[in-house]
């Protein structure tokens, strides 16, 4: 049984189609990426999975169970973790009071020593700064006390999105470290990224969206050479005629 | 003219604002209103202490005032503000001061217009201090003030509850995130609002009396207060209200009793034009 | 109004200006007749009322903008009228009309700087406004005090004097329908459209080149103009002034009337208005057998303030937006609008389709930081005439931040913007509007509760000048100019072949007519320079197309266009030049070829581990989309 299933998921902003009829799944202690450029909706899927927007059209299967009448915090409280797109840390909180934060819905749930120490071991950075306000924490930094804080809800399963916006090569080797290791204590992770050779490089399997549809999929070696992956990021000055996978949406909207 | 007894009035009615202030701070940081309603809600707390002292001794009627006071505030939030949540700000805070009309009317058909008044908490003389005098209620004033600071900056920093109100005020949509129920916050924060601001209002009645209308000018001063903090640091709203409490006992009594409300209310105008950011150095954000 | 200022507007507009004319005919014609003086005193009242009440849909309904002030003005008209008369011995006229002025001037003096914060600020700052007067003529001796004072001679105009009820009641009933006709002109005239734009949203209407505080600044001295009024009539009226009358739950009552009525119309004044009265009488006949005769007052209050809350719950548009939905259910065209085959746009004479050598606009050392935050950095940016630039990057590169600096919607930290070769760094939108940029944004952004025509008649607002009196008074020039807009409107309606969606209002449409119409709001500023935020975003192949070739046509027009957008296809078969962002930076500029194949590109666009970029910065993204 998945860890995640979803399926024929849509979503509109107002008249703005931006998720039409989105499947996928992930098994239990996979990491699968979700690639594609920019407005393809890798953001919005996420978020609606997560019910930061609401799940209007489609299912989502937490194992197996529909979620369908889940909120926000009950989704969280299930095991299901969303690190947000750009980091999303609250600036005026220390580093701890952030990671505390992250088990608020565990709170009445023995000590959180335990928690903090396992973030600590995974992110020492964190330690040393963990007096610190979050504020002023590097991007990096940021993005790995964004993942800590996901890691003290005690996730089954992790949505990261783009957990390499904006970071120097070496920080999102250091950030995908993290996650190999993550998945190896068992936490299933979704990863969307725009980083595709990253993501790619790190993941099981993967799939490509493109304008709100899933447009191809694959283990992450094929998806790896497949020219699509190319074209859907690049686009091609040459064939404006050209009707390749999914660069024709469909006319409705 | 005795400087040291306007000293006194401005601390002991400064409190009141301060407190009053503060409320206006705890919803607007968490929701971004300004709630209308916010002096109607000392008055709540007054005549609920009014009430509640027929059967109960002083003190614990001052409590049942900060009930009374806390309990309008959430059904404030969940009967008006919270159904509009999807209208806007603006009407939103029409709705406030709509409640607002409707808390002080109920007060005026239920206790008519008449002033009612409570026994102070501490018995005794007031202190005569170089011809000036202090009275005892004044001292339970500013310290009430001082410890709801220490209190709600304990709450707001020490507690779950109180840093999880802290991250829906820094970053709502994270908060959501991390599994804290954002509207719950919002009601936590108009009830809080309303308990300090109705206790506030029930411990002044000794010295200031309970009357249905008197919500209007409080919650000016109020808000005054909360400017002058920025509309975002309890301390500094606290220290605001003192500061009005000043001005008012100061224009009282080296201008006129008659005026001492045009200039405070003037001093409102004032910042609005001259230092919406109050005593803070951030500028009010303006919309793009 | 002329026929020939009505012809060229559809029916449902005669009818409604025929409207208010007729019932205002039959109101002050007819009812003093009939009615004996009981319904005449009430009729007064009702008229009174509804003046204060037209005053505040103004400002609140229009530019919704919350405002308790009512009673303050109505306090000013009134102890303006009753000194300037009775201890100067002016005429009443003149008295009205610079009472007037003053409250005018009062309102200007508050509002503009207070209208640069947030609404909230407005509101508070014209409650106390509203206790600073009342506590004023409480205690100034030249008011009389609390017990005010008499001697004021009835309104009187040359010869006529308006000095019993019946001839009050037409007076108050004729300053009504005036007021209430110069609403509804102004509503649907250039200001007033500029004023539901900006309600609807304040960043497009700053697009289109509309000052924002200014046009509010001027909207609530209008209010103002108009309480001041109503209070000089009813000091005419009632031979007498003091302080009770002028009390904040004035302002509240008048609130409660619009609010009752409908804010968005000025009808809602009216409406509102014998709602109001006919509750008031009810509760007046029921209360003091509940309460006693004590609790008339307060009883009437807690009526209005439970009936204010349930209708902001129920119904926020009030009793007219329930009747004109209804009306609009039985009538409009409603649902989704009509879709066209789109047309390619016009096609592009040839020779002139190539970029120029003169510079439009020249960014140079453009850096933009929230807090800490780098969103763009040290961008040098040019724009040639007849040029079509694409600025590129992935998520969070800082594109949409340097559009917003670029279009004056934010001000840079550092660098300089130049556009036709004057310098308009920092200048606001509006200015940045006024210098030939227009602009489109990355989600829908038209204003909604407009029809289409409305939208693309804002964009030209700049084109005109009518204001606020003279798009109240139909004057030759208003009308003329008004019909020069509209024909203008309705070409570029045509040239982009929407003309079928005129009527349609703006918020039904698709999102592929709404990003066209958008961008025919844009050119209604005749624009040198065309900024279009991801146009494409959402739009299928063939709008995708067709939008192409209507960018095109503007090129050969003469129209520099810079754009953002994500569809790479959209963008290398369509620019001249790619400007490429990373990291708040420009990471290459050139052709779609070069930049297609360039190495650094593909890796900031796919990533990989062979680059070797700036530090550990805390770069985010979440800022670079507003």
């Amino acid at each position: 049984m998945p860890a995640l299933e979803v399926r024929g998921l849509s979503y509109a902003y107002g008249s703005m189609k931006v998720l039409d009829g989105v499947d996928f799944h992930v098994d239990e202690g996979e990491i699968v990426t979700l690639i594609g450029p920019n407005g393809a909706g890798k953001t919005t899927l996420l978020n609606v999975v997560a019910r930061s927007l609401r799940l209007r059209e489609g299912t989502v299967l937490l194992r197996g169970e529909d979620t369908g009448r889940c909120s926000q915090a009950d989704m969280v409280r299930r095991g299901l973790l969303l690190v947000p797109e750009g980091r999303q840390v609250f600036g005026a909180l220390s580093v701890e009071d952030n990671l505390l934060l992250g088990r608020y819905v565990r709170r009445r749930e023995g000590r959180a020593g335990a928690d903090l120490d396992r973030v600590y071991r995974l992110f020492p950075r964190l330690r040393e700064r963990s007096r610190q306000l979050a504020g002023t924490l590097s991007g990096g930094e940021q993005q790995m006390l964004a993942i800590g804080r996901a890691m003290m809800g005690a996730p089954r399963v992790m949505l990261l999105d783009e957990p390499s916006l904006g970071l120097s090569p070496q920080m999102v080797e250091r950030i995908m470290d993290a996650l190999s290791q993550l998945r190896d204590q068992g936490v299933t992770i979704v990863l969307v990224e725009q980083n595709a050779f990253a993501a790619l490089r790190l993941a099981d399997r993967g799939y490509l969206l493109q304008t709100g549809r899933i447009v191809g999929s694959g283990s992450s070696e094929n998806l790896a050479h497949d020219p699509t992956v190319r074209h859907v990021y690049l686009g091609s000055a040459t064939d404006e005629g050209g009707d390749d996978a999914g660069s024709a949406p469909p006319g409705e909207s | 003219m005795n400087v040291l007894q306007d000293v006194f009035t401005a601390l002991s009615v400064g409190s009141v604002y301060g407190v009053v202030g503060a409320g206006y701070v705890i919803v607007h940081r968490i929701t971004g209103m300004v709630n209308f309603a916010q002096g109607d809600l000392a008055m709540a707390g007054a005549f609920g202490a009014v009430v509640a002292a027929s059967a109960l001794p002083t003190g614990a009627a001052m409590v049942a005032g900060a009930v009374v006071g806390g309990i309008a505030g959430l059904l404030l939030y969940v009967l008006a503000v919270h159904p509009l949540r999807n209208q806007g700000l603006l009407v939103q805070t029409i709705v406030t001061l709509a409640a607002a009309i409707v808390l002080r009317s109920l007060a005026q058909l239920v206790f008519g217009t008449k002033p009612y008044a409570l026994d102070p908490l501490t018995a005794g003389r007031p202190i005569q201090i170089a011809g000036a005098s202090l009275p005892l209620q004044a001292l339970w004033l500013v310290g009430i003030m001082a410890l709801l600071y220490v209190a709600l900056t304990a709450f707001f920093d020490r507690t779950m509850t109180g840093r999880a109100m802290s991250a829906c005020a820094i970053n709502r949509y994270a908060a959501g995130v991390v599994g804290i129920n954002v509207v719950g916050m919002a009601a936590l924060a108009f009830t809080i609002s309303g308990a300090i601001t109705g206790l506030i209002g029930a411990v002044q009645v000794p010295l200031g009396f309970a009357t249905a209308d008197f919500g209007l000018a409080l919650g000016l001063k109020g808000f005054i207060a909360a400017i002058l903090g920025g509309f975002d640091r309890i301390g500094l709203a606290m220290v605001g209200g003192v500061l009005v409490g000043f001005v008012e006992s100061f224009a009282a009594s080296t201008i006129s009793t008659s005026y001492q409300e045009v200039i405070v209310f003037g001093l409102l105008l004032v910042l609005l034009v001259a230092r919406p950011g109050g005593l803070t150095r951030l500028r009010v954000s303006e919309r793009v | 109004m002329s026929d020939n200022a009505t012809r060229r507007w559809p029916l449902p507009r005669m009818t409604r200006t025929a409207g208010p004319a007729a019932a205002t005919v039959i109101v002050i014609a007819v009812l003093p007749g009939v009615l004996g003086d009981y319904y005449l005193g009430l009729g007064y009242t009702i008229g009174m009322n509804a003046l204060l009440a037209l005053g505040l849909i103004l400002v609140t309904g229009f530019a919704g903008q919350f405002s308790l002030a009512q009673a303050a003005f109505y306090a000013i008209g009134a102890y303006g009228s009753a000194l300037l008369t009775v201890k100067a011995g002016w005429p009443a006229a003149a008295a009205l009309v610079v009472s007037a002025l003053g409250a005018a001037l009062v309102a200007y003096a508050l509002g503009k700087p207070v209208f640069r914060l947030r609404g909230h600020f407005l509101a508070m700052g014209t409650l106390a406004l509203t206790e600073i007067v009342y506590l004023l003529v409480n205690n100034l001796s030249f008011t009389g005090g609390s017990s005010g004072f008499g001697g004021i001679m009835p309104f009187s105009l040359g010869q006529v004097e308006f000095d019993d009820l019946r001839s009050q009641f037409w007076l108050v009933w004729s300053v009504v329908a005036a007021t209430l006709w110069a609403s509804l002109r102004i509503r649907r005239g250039r200001e007033g459209r500029a004023l539901r734009a900006l309600r609807s949203h304040e960043a497009a209407a700053a697009a289109c080149g509309i000052p924002i505080s200014w046009t509010k600044t001027r909207v609530f001295a209008g209010s103002a103009f108009i309480g001041s009024i109503a209070g000089s009539l009813y000091a005419h009226q009632l031979l007498y002034v003091n302080p009770p009358p002028f009390d904040v739950m004035t302002s509240v009552d008048i609130l409660a009337i619009a609010v009752l009525g409908g804010l968005r119309s000025p009808w809602g004044a009216i409406v509102g208005a014998v709602g109001f009265q006919v509750i008031r009488q009810a509760v007046d006949g029921v209360l003091p057998g509940l309460f006693g005769a004590g609790s008339v007052g307060a009883g009437e209050e807690l009526v209005f303030g439970v009936i204010l809350v349930l209708i902001l719950v129920v119904r926020p548009d009030g009793i007219v937006g329930a009747l004109s939905s209804l009306a609009s259910r039985a009538s409009a065209p409603r649902g989704t609008a009509p879709v066209r085959p789109a047309a390619g746009g016009r096609p592009a004479p040839a020779a002139d389709a190539r970029p120029g050598e003169r510079v439009v606009l020249r960014a140079r050392g453009l850096s933009k930081h929230f807090g800490g935050v780098r969103a763009v950095t040290d961008v040098d940016l040019t724009l040639h005439e007849r040029e079509i630039l694409a600025v590129i990057g992935p998520n969070g590169a800082g594109k949409s931040t340097l559009l917003n600096v670029l279009s004056g919607n934010l001000p840079p930290t550092t660098g300089r913007v130049e556009l036709n070769g004057a310098d308009v760094t920092g200048a606001r939108a509006d200015q940045v509007a006024a210098r030939g940029l227009a602009r489109t944004f990355q989600t829908p952004s038209l204003f909604a509760g407009l029809t289409v025509r409305e939208n693309v008649l804002v964009g030209g607002y700049l084109s005109g000048r009518v204001g606020l009196i003279r798009s109240a008074l139909p004057t030759i020039g208003a009308v003329r100019e008004e019909r020069r807009l509209a024909a203008r409107a309705d070409e570029i309606l045509a040239e982009l072949d929407l003309s079928h969606l005129a009527e349609h209002e703006a918020g039904h449409l698709s999102l592929g007519q709404q990003k066209m119409v958008e961008v025919a709001r844009a050119l209604a500023l005749n624009p040198a320079v065309l900024l279009l935020d991801e146009p494409g975003a959402g739009l299928n192949r063939a709008e995708k197309l067709a939008l192409a070739g209507i960018l095109r046509g503007l090129r050969a027009r003469g129209v520099s266009l810079l754009l953002i957008e994500h569809d790479m296809e959209f963008v290398m078969s369509l620019a001249d030049r790619v400007h490429v962002l990373n990291f708040g930076r420009t990471l290459r500029v050139g052709t779609p070829a070069e930049v297609q194949a360039d190495e650094d590109v593909i890796a900031a666009y796919l990533g990989t581990a062979r680059r070797d970029v700036d530090g550990d910065e805390p770069v985010e993204a979440t800022n670079a989309r507003s």
